[in-house]
């Protein structure tokens, strides 16, 4: 069961993003998008690779990606 | 009184500024402890210093303070007196002050605004956010808008096979409300700054749905462009205890460095008074501002999120006006009244452009101090309302 996550990379690693991606990438990681602003790479990866992404020299914290929702059109509250 | 004041332009009179209970006793507090003849009230009073006879004081009796004329020779010595009575808080020199306008304010009708413009002190400034660009990361924005035609803006769609077009309405409303126009026939006014640069980023679908990436996407694509401020009126609901977002906290973090400064709604998750949940995600993120709703009244909105860090939520750092907010919405509607945090949250945004706009060289850091110092302090807890309502600069 794929899961949709976001890896925050340690400030010490912002300078080599491309090197580290790569890294994630042969751990299993299907990467959807790099943000080198942020220091954040969103993807999808099986759940039982988590504990090997995590394990990643560079990787500061993983997290699973929320959906945000907002209420519709003609809501009360929004 | 510091160097600074010393030095301002002063007219020779002084203010009183009485207790509020003995400001019904002004003429015997002022005769007994100044020796002043006559009190008089501001209503129908010549208000200029040469108009003012020596030992006339005037007082303005709503506000507790009396204007009083002293001969040089006579200041210290009343000073002394003024500081010695008890009905007495302060004697301090009447300052000549100007105007901040470098031309004359347009003399044609005005239009009224909105309370929430009002309510932060958009009426007087003359401050535009003109040169600042604001972000505003929602369900995009109704690019034929009249309301916008003419208007310097930027848009990119980050939600797959969705174009900008707003076919939802929240996100024309929260641009709307942080960079409305202020062109004649706009009535009421609306926009908290109608100078500034908008960058439209799509991040909700037009049913209102969105992702963590692709509001990181946001962001990091309003970083790259120089936005000064970012907008998320959005959320996922949190409970207690619940820890906030690591990515979106470096990614907050790195955009603060950048120059960036995101703000986000606190949630509308509770139903006061007997309901209140904690502040929703990324808004609990301790380096993105979270701003909670208020009514006309000022008075937390019943469904504005917040509580006390130390129950296991993020903190609510400031309010802003969120309960029959009138803005932009897609044409035909063309306006519509909303209520939210997600209202107020574009309200703080706009004033973040304000900010930006008089102190070019402020961090995203002094424009927060900024925002805490000049927020004006409510009746309700800063567990719900945090340093009170924003305030636009003047």
């Amino acid at each position: 069961m794929k899961k949709q996550i976001l890896v925050s990379i340690d400030d010490s690693y912002l300078d080599r993003i491309p090197i580290l991606v790569e890294e994630l990438r042969g751990k299993g990681l299907e990467v959807k998008h790099t943000m080198p602003a942020l220091g954040v790479v969103s993807g999808a990866a099986d759940e039982d690779t988590l504990g090997s992404l995590r394990e990643v020299k560079g990787v500061a914290a993983l997290e699973e990606e929320r959906s945000v929702e907002i209420a519709p059109p003609d809501s009360p509250i929004q | 009184m510091n160097g600074q004041e010393m030095a301002a332009e002063t007219t020779g009179r002084f203010l009183v500024t009485l207790r509020d209970d003995a400001t019904p006793d002004a003429p015997e507090v002022l005769s007994r402890a100044l020796g002043i003849g006559e009190t008089v009230k501001a209503e129908g009073a010549g208000l200029t210093a040469a108009e003012q006879p020596q030992d006339q004081a005037i007082v303005f009796e709503r506000l507790g303070i009396a204007i009083v004329s002293a001969p040089p020779q006579q200041v210290r010595e009343m000073g002394v007196a003024a500081i010695e009575d008890t009905d007495i808080i302060t004697f301090e020199p009447e300052r000549v002050v100007y105007t901040t306008e470098t031309s004359a304010p347009p003399s044609r009708h005005r239009a009224d605004l909105t309370w929430g413009l009002r309510a932060i002190g958009v009426e007087t400034t003359s401050l535009t956010g003109e040169g600042i660009e604001v972000a505003v990361l929602d369900t995009g924005l109704d690019l034929n808008h009249p309301d916008f035609v003419g208007r310097e803006a930027a848009s990119r769609s980050f939600v797959a096979g969705e174009e900008v077009e707003d076919l939802h309405s929240h996100g024309t409303h929260c641009i709307g409300t942080a960079c409305g126009s202020a062109m004649e026939g706009i009535d009421p006014r609306y926009g908290v700054a109608p100078g500034a640069r908008i960058f439209a980023g799509k991040v909700l679908s037009n049913q209102g749905r969105g992702v963590d990436t692709d509001i990181l996407a946001g962001i990091e694509a309003a970083v790259e462009r120089g936005s000064r401020v970012v907008s998320l009126s959005l959320g996922a609901r949190t409970v207690p205890g619940q820890p906030h977002s690591e990515a979106f906290e470096k990614a907050a973090l790195r955009a603060r460095a950048a120059g960036t400064l995101l703000v986000a709604a606190a949630g509308n998750d509770s139903n006061r008074p007997n309901v209140r949940n904690p502040v929703s995600h990324p808004a609990n993120c301790p380096s993105i501002l979270a701003v909670a709703a208020v009514d006309q009244d000022h008075e937390v909105a019943s469904f504005s999120n917040g509580g006390p860090a130390s129950a296991g939520g993020g903190r609510v750092d400031l309010a802003a006006p969120g309960v029959d907010i009138h803005s932009s919405v897609p044409m035909p509607a063309r306006y519509e009244e909303k209520s939210g945090t997600s209202m107020a949250t574009p309200h703080v945004a706009g004033v973040v452009a304000l900010l930006a706009e008089a102190n070019p060289i402020a961090t995203p850091d002094d424009l927060v101090r900024m925002l805490i110092d000049n927020a004006a302090r409510l009746e309700a807890s800063a567990d719900d309302v945090g340093a009170g309502l924003v305030q636009a600069p003047q």
